[in-house]
C-alpha cells in the first residue's frame, strides 16, 4: 500500500492542505510547528482508525482523504470523517493500529526504546537442541585444538609433539641401524667374514706347505749339519790315532791301585798322626838311646831287692841269718822231695822249711860286705846317666827308667808303623808308577785317559749323527723356509684373529636386544600418533556435522526479519556488518563482514547499536504476510553523524523499494541528502 | 601317521611385528605378543617335528619393517631345527628381504622365485609336488594363481599368497576366484594373506587359509596356529594345531535395557584366559557414562571377570530414536542428516574437507586410515558422541 496523495480538509490546526506522494522514498521537510506531526498523525489515524493518535485531538469535525495505491494495481481513496475512515488497512495489512505505530511509525524515542533486543533473537530464532551448542562446541573444539590448531602451525600440539616423537624413535632406529655395529653393519660383517674365511682357507693351506717346506729344510739343515759334525768328530777321533790307550784290564788295575794308594794314604796320614801325637807327649831321651839299656834296667830290677838287703845288712850287720837259709833249704829239699818222692812228705818239708826261714829272717841278718851291691850301685848310676835322670831312689829310679823304656817302645812302636805305611805307599806308587810310566807318567796316563773318554764320546757322537743321516743324496737348501713358513703361520694367526673378531661382532648384534626395543618404542610411538590423530579426526568430523547442522538450519530456520534487517544493516555500514542469524548464537550477533569478527549486543557502540535497532525495525516492517502499509519515520537520524546518516539513507532507499518510506525532518541537510539519494521532497 | 604323508600348512607369520596400537595403549601386551609369535612359529616347529614329512608357508613370514637380523636369524634356527624340508613363498609383507644374502635359509628351506615353480618329491613312493610363485614385487594385482599347475600323476599342493575374492573383504593382492582354482591338477591349495583361518573348500582342490598363527591386534580374535595336513590316497585330513600365546577376543557390551554400569559389567561374558577388546553397543541411557569414561569401564570389566580389556569401539547410542529424530527438525536430526550426508561422500573428499590448514600436514596418516578401512568407523563413532554431546547438553 503506498499513499500518493493527502488532503487535509480539517485537522488540528490544519486546513485544506494537499500533500502528494511518490512511491518510494519521500522526503518530508519542515521546520518546527509547520504541521509535520499533524500531517503524520492524519496519516496513521486514517490508515488505522482503530486507535487514533493522542495528538492533535480527534474531533468529529476532522475531515479529509488519502488516495492510496493497492498491491493489485487499483486506487482507492480513504476517507476521513471524524474518528472514522474506510481504511482497507487494518484488514489488509493484517495489524492493529498500535501494531502499526510501533513498528511503521518510528521516531528516536521508540527506536531506542526497543528494550530486551536479546529476547528477539529468543523470539525469532530457536530450534530445540540448539541449546547445547556452545558447551558442546566449546569442549570440542578445546579437545580438538589441543590436538591440533586450526590456524597456525605448533610444534606443541600434541599431534605435532607424538609425531616428530614418533619420528624421532624411528630415527633412533634408523641411526641404531646405521651405527657401525648397528644391523646394517651385520651384512658388511657377513661379507667380510666370508672374504677372511677364503684367505683363512688359503692361508692355511699355504701354511700347511711352508711347514712342509719348512720340514724338510729343517731335514736338510739337520742332514747338512750332521755330516759337517761327523767331518769334524772323525777329524777329531784321527787325532787320537797315535796316542796310547791303555786297556780296560789296565785301567781296572790302576784304578785299584789308585784305591790302594788312597788308603795307604789314609794309613799315613794316621801313622804319622799317631806318631806324632806320640812324640809330643813323649819326654824322655831318644828311644834309640834308651831303648838297648831295657836289659840293664831289667837286671837293675832283678839286683834290687839283693842291693836293698845289702845295704840294710850293711847298716844292721849287713848279713843274712843262717837259720833264713836253712829253712829255705829244707823248703827246697821239701819240693825235691814232693817232685821226685812224696808230695805230701815234700809239702811238709816245704811248710817246715818255710816257717824255718819266717823265724830267721825274723832275726837280723849279719851285716856282711857284698862286692854284688857294688855292681848294682855302679849298674843304678850309669842307666841313670843313661836315662838323663839324677840318681834317687833306687826302686824310684827303677819305675821311672821301666816307665821310660815302655813310652820309648811305644814311639818306637809307631815309629815302625808309620815307616811301614811310608814303606807301602812308596810300594804301592811304585806300582802305580809301574803302570803309567808306560803312559808317560800320571799326566800321560791321565790324557790316555781323557783320550779314551773322548775317543768313546766321539765314537757315540758319530753313530747316532750317522743314524739321522738318509740314505739318499742330500740336495741343497734353498731359501729361507723357517722365515717363510713363520710369515705365513703369522698371517693364518692373523687371519683367524681377525675373523674371530668379526664372529664375536656378528655375535654381539645378533643377541643386542637394543634395536628391537627401539622399534618397539617406535612402533609404539607411531601407535600413540595415530591415535591422536584417529582422536583429532573425530572431533573434526563432531566440529563439521555440528557446524554444517547449525548453518543448514540457520539457513533453514532464519526468520524474514533477520534476512530484511542483514541487509538493511549492510546497507547502512557498506557492506561491513551484517546481522548474524546462526542458532549457535544465544544473543543477537553482528558479524563484521571484513575479518568475520563477530560481536554481540553487549559489546556495541550505541551508535551500532542504533544502526542495528533500525534494521531490525526495517526488516520488521518487511515481515508482514498481509500488505505493507507505509513506513512512517520521525527524524530517527537526528542523533547520527554524516556518514551514519549516509548509510541509513542508502538502508532507507532499499526499504522503499518493498515499502512506501515517509521521512519527516526539520533538519535540511537530512533533507538535502535524502533528497540527493533521490527522495521525493515535501515542503511544508 | 598312518597316512601316506603329511605336511603342515602355516602362512602369515608376521615374525618380528609390532602392533602399533597395542604398544601404545598396552605396551607389556604388545611385548607379550610380539614375543608369542616366536612362541607359536615355535610351536608349529615342535608339532612339525614330531608329526609331519614337510612344512610349507604361504607368505609373509616377516614384516619387513621390522625384519632385523635377529628376526630372520631366528627363523633360520628354528626352519634348520625342523631339518625337514620347507617350502615358502614370499606374500606383500616379506616381499623385499635385505638379509637374504647375509643371512641366508638353512638348506632345508625352499623359497620359490617370483616365476612359478615346481619342486618334487618321494615320500615312501608317493610322488608329491609343491608347485609355488613368491611375489615379484610387493604388491602384485596379477592373478598368480592362474599360473600354477601340477602334474595328474602326483599329489600337488600350491602355496601361494593371494585374496580369493570369494572371502577377502577387500584388496587385490594377487586376486583370483574359486573357479580360477580347479583344473589344476592341484589337490591342495596352502593359501595365506587372510588372517582368519578358513576352510574355503574341504577337497577337490582343498582350498585352504591357515590364518595366522598369532592374533596380533584384538580384532585376531580367537585360537591361530597352524593345519597339519595327513594325506592318504587322495583324501586330505586337516587337523588344526592352535599354536598361539595370547588369545584375542571380542565381546560387546550392550547397554540396551541397563540401568547402571554394574549390571552392564555383569552382563558381560568373557572366555577364560583371554584378552578382550570390548565393544560397547547398543541403545540406552549408559550412552553418556560409557562415553564419559570407557577405558575405566573396561578395566572394571577386567577387573571383575580377571581378564586383560581393552577398548575396541564405543558405538553405543544415546536413548534415542534415530530414524524419528532423522525425520524431526531439531538440532540433533540436523546433525543425523549432516552425518548421513557425509557418510555419502568419497573418503578422500571428506578429509580433505576436514584436514585443512595446519591439518593438512597430518592427510598421509589419515590417508592410511582410509587404506586400512577404519576411517568410516571413526566417523561413525563422531556421530554418536556429538549426538551424546547435544543429547546430554540439551536435556
Amino acid at each position: 500500500m503506498r499513499i500518493s496523495r493527502i488532503h487535509i480538509t480539517s485537522f488540528g490546526g490544519t486546513r485544506d492542505r494537499t500533500v502528494r506522494m511518490s512511491p518510494g522514498l519521500n522526503v518530508i521537510y519542515g521546520k518546527n510547528e509547520s504541521g509535520k506531526t499533524t500531517l503524520k498523525s492524519f496519516i496513521t489515524g486514517t490508515l488505522f482508525p482503530d486507535r487514533m493518535p493522542a495528538y492533535p485531538a480527534s474531533k468529529a469535525s476532522d475531515s479529509g482523504e488519502v488516495d492510496i495505491e493497492l498491491p493489485d494495481g487499483t486506487s482507492k481513496t480513504i476517507t476521513r470523517n471524524g474518528k472514522k475512515s474506510n481504511s482497507p488497512a487494518p484488514d489488509m495489512c493484517c495489524i492493529t493500529g498500535n501494531e502499526y505505530r510501533s513498528i511503521y511509525s518510528l521516531d528516536p524515542l521508540g527506536l531506542r526504546d526497543m528494550g530486551g533486543i536479546d529476547s528477539v533473537r529468543s523470539r525469532l530464532l530457536t530450534v530445540p537442541g540448539a541449546s547445547a551448542v556452545p558447551s558442546a562446541e566449546e569442549s570440542i573444539d578445546k579437545e580438538r585444538t589441543s590436538l591440533l590448531p586450526d590456524s597456525r602451525r605448533s610444534a606443541n600440539c600434541t599431534v605435532s609433539r607424538l609425531r616428530s616423537a614418533s619420528e624421532e624413535a624411528d630415527d633412533r632406529v634408523l641411526e641404531m641401524n646405521a651405527s657401525a655395529d648397528g644391523d646394517s653393519a651385520y651384512g658388511q660383517l657377513v661379507m667380510e667374514e666370508a672374504h677372511l674365511m677364503n684367505l683363512l682357507e688359503t692361508s692355511k693351506g699355504d701354511e700347511a706347505a711352508a711347514f712342509e717346506e719348512f720340514k724338510e729344510s729343517q731335514i736338510r739343515e739337520g742332514t747338512k749339519q750332521n755330516l759337517a759334525k761327523i767331518a769334524e768328530l772323525e777329524k777329531e777321533r784321527a787325532a787320537y790315532a797315535d796316542i796310547a790307550i791303555p786297556d780296560p784290564f789296565t785301567v781296572g788295575k790302576y784304578n785299584s791301585l789308585c784305591a790302594d794308594r788312597r788308603r795307604s794314604e789314609e794309613d799315613l796320614t794316621k801313622a804319622e798322626s799317631d806318631y806324632g801325637t806320640a812324640l809330643e807327649t813323649y819326654s824322655g831321651p831318644e828311644p834309640s838311646v834308651i831303648t838297648p839299656l831295657a836289659p840293664k834296667v831289667k837286671t837293675l830290677g832283678e839286683s834290687i831287692p839283693e842291693y836293698l838287703y845289702s845295704r840294710d845288712g850293711a847298716r844292721r850287720g849287713n848279713g843274712v841269718n843262717p837259720i833264713v837259709i836253712i829253712g829255705a833249704a829244707v823248703a827246697v829239699g821239701g819240693a825235691a822231695v814232693a817232685a821226685v818222692f812224696n808230695v805230701f812228705a815234700g809239702i811238709g818239708m816245704i811248710a817246715a822249711g818255710a816257717v824255718i826261714a819266717i823265724i830267721g829272717l825274723r832275726k837280723r841278718p849279719t851285716a856282711v860286705a857284698d862286692p854284688s851291691a857294688d855292681r848294682t850301685e855302679k849298674l843304678w848310676k850309669e842307666l841313670c846317666s843313661g836315662f838323663g835322670i839324677s840318681q834317687g831312689d833306687i826302686r824310684g829310679d827303677h819305675v821311672r827308667m821301666t816307665s821310660m823304656l815302655s813310652a820309648a817302645a811305644t814311639v818306637s812302636d809307631l815309629k815302625n808303623k808309620l815307616d811301614s805305611a811310608r814303606s807301602r805307599l812308596a810300594s804301592v806308587d811304585a806300582d802305580i808308577a809301574s803302570i803309567t810310566d808306560r803312559y808317560g807318567g800320571d799326566e800321560g796316563y791321565a790324557r790316555a785317559l781323557e783320550a779314551s773318554k773322548d775317543i768313546e764320546r766321539i765314537d757315540a757322537a758319530i753313530g747316532a749323527l750317522r743314524e739321522t743321516v738318509p740314505e739318499e743324496k742330500i740336495e741343497p737348501v734353498s731359501g729361507d723356509a723357517e722365515q717363510t713358513y713363520m710369515d705365513v703361520r703369522n698371517q693364518t694367526g692373523d687371519l683367524s684373529d681377525r675373523l674371530t673378531a668379526i664372529r664375536e661382532k656378528k655375535k654381539a648384534i645378533l643377541s643386542d636386544t637394543a634395536t628391537e626395543e627401539a622399534l618397539t618404542e617406535a612402533a609404539a610411538a607411531s601407535g600413540r600418533y595415530q591415535a591422536a590423530v584417529r582422536r583429532w579426526l573425530m572431533l573434526a568430523a563432531e566440529k563439521h556435522m555440528l557446524e554444517t547442522a547449525c548453518d543448514t538450519l540457520s539457513e533453514k530456520n532464519r526468520p524474514s526479519v533477520y534476512t530484511d534487517a542483514d541487509r538493511f544493516l549492510t546497507a547502512m555500514t557498506g557492506g561491513k556488518y551484517g546481522i548474524v542469524s546462526d542458532i549457535r548464537t544465544s544473543e543477537l550477533t553482528i558479524e563484521n563482514k571484513v575479518t568475520g569478527e563477530r560481536t554481540s549486543v553487549k559489546k556495541w557502540s550505541s551508535g551500532t547499536e542504533d544502526q542495528v535497532k533500525l534494521a531490525m525495525k526495517m526488516g520488521l516492517t518487511l515481515s508482514l504476510s498481509g500488505d505493507i502499509p507505509p513506513v512512517i519515520l520521525d527524524d530517527v537520524l537526528m542523533t547520527s553523524d554524516d556518514v551514519r546518516k549516509e548509510g541509513c539513507i542508502r538502508a532507507l532507499k532499499e526499504l522503499s523499494v518493498s515499502a512506501q518510506v515517509l521521512y519527516f525532518t526539520c533538519n535540511s541537510a537530512t533533507r538535502d541528502m535524502l533528497a540527493s539519494a533521490g527522495a521525493a521532497v515535501t515542503e511544508l | 601317521m598312518g597316512c601316506d604323508f603329511s605336511f603342515i600348512h602355516a602362512a602369515d607369520l608376521h615374525l618380528g611385528s609390532r602392533l602399533r596400537s597395542l604398544s601404545s595403549s598396552d605396551p607389556e601386551l604388545g611385548s607379550e605378543v610380539y614375543e608369542s609369535i616366536f612362541g607359536s612359529f615355535a610351536r608349529i616347529i615342535d608339532a612339525g617335528i614330531k608329526e609331519s614329512d614337510f612344512m610349507v608357508i604361504s607368505g609373509d613370514l616377516f614384516d619387513e619393517a621390522f625384519m632385523t637380523p635377529r628376526t630372520k636369524n631366528r627363523f633360520c634356527e628354528e626352519a634348520a631345527r625342523y631339518g625337514k624340508p620347507v617350502f615358502i613363498v614370499k606374500g606383500n609383507h616379506d616381499f623385499g628381504d635385505q638379509w637374504e644374502e647375509t643371512i641366508p635359509y638353512p638348506p632345508n628351506v625352499h623359497l620359490f622365485p617370483g616365476e612359478p615353480r615346481v619342486m618334487r618329491m618321494n615320500i615312501r613312493g608317493r610322488k608329491v609336488e609343491v608347485a609355488g610363485v613368491s611375489y615379484a614385487e610387493w604388491h602384485t594385482s596379477e592373478n598368480l594363481a592362474v599360473k600354477l599347475k601340477g602334474s595328474p600323476d602326483a599329489y600337488t599342493i600350491a602355496v601361494l599368497h593371494c585374496s580369493l575374492k570369494e572371502i577377502a573383504d577387500s584388496g587385490d593382492y594377487a586376486p583370483c576366484s574359486l573357479n580360477d582354482l580347479s583344473g589344476r591338477n592341484i589337490d591342495y591349495w596352502a593359501l595365506g594373506h587372510i588372517h582368519k583361518r578358513t576352510v574355503v573348500r574341504e577337497h577337490g582342490p582343498a582350498v585352504v587359509y591357515p590364518g595366522n598363527i598369532q592374533g596380533r591386534n584384538v580384532r585376531e580374535t580367537g585360537e591361530k596356529g597352524c593345519y597339519l595336513v595327513s594325506v592318504t590316497g587322495d583324501r586330505e585330513e586337516l587337523r588344526f594345531i592352535p599354536t598361539q600365546g595370547v588369545v584375542f577376543d571380542e565381546v560387546t557390551a550392550d547397554i540396551t535395557g541397563k540401568r547402571t554400569v554394574n549390571e552392564l559389567i555383569s552382563s558381560v561374558e568373557v572366555p577364560r584366559g583371554s584378552v578382550v577388546s570390548v565393544t560397547f553397543a547398543g541403545k540406552g541411557q549408559l550412552d553418556r557414562a560409557i562415553r564419559a569414561d570407557p577405558d575405566g569401564i573396561a578395566d572394571a570389566i577386567a577387573s571383575a571377570r580377571k581378564c586383560r580389556a581393552s577398548v575396541e569401539a564405543v558405538r553405543t547410542v544415546p536413548d534415542i530414536d534415530l530414524a524419528r529424530i532423522r525425520e524431526g527438525e531439531t538440532l540433533m536430526s540436523e546433525i543425523v542428516r549432516t552425518a548421513d550426508g557425509m557418510f555419502a561422500m568419497d573418503d578422500s573428499e571428506i578429509m580433505d574437507m576436514l584436514c585443512k590448514g595446519p591439518a593438512s600436514d597430518i592427510k598421509d596418516t589419515v590417508r592410511a586410515m582410509i587404506d586400512a578401512g577404519t576411517f568410516r568407523e571413526v566417523l561413525q563413532e563422531a556421530e554418536m558422541e556429538l549426538l551424546s554431546r547435544i543429547e546430554g547438553g540439551s536435556r
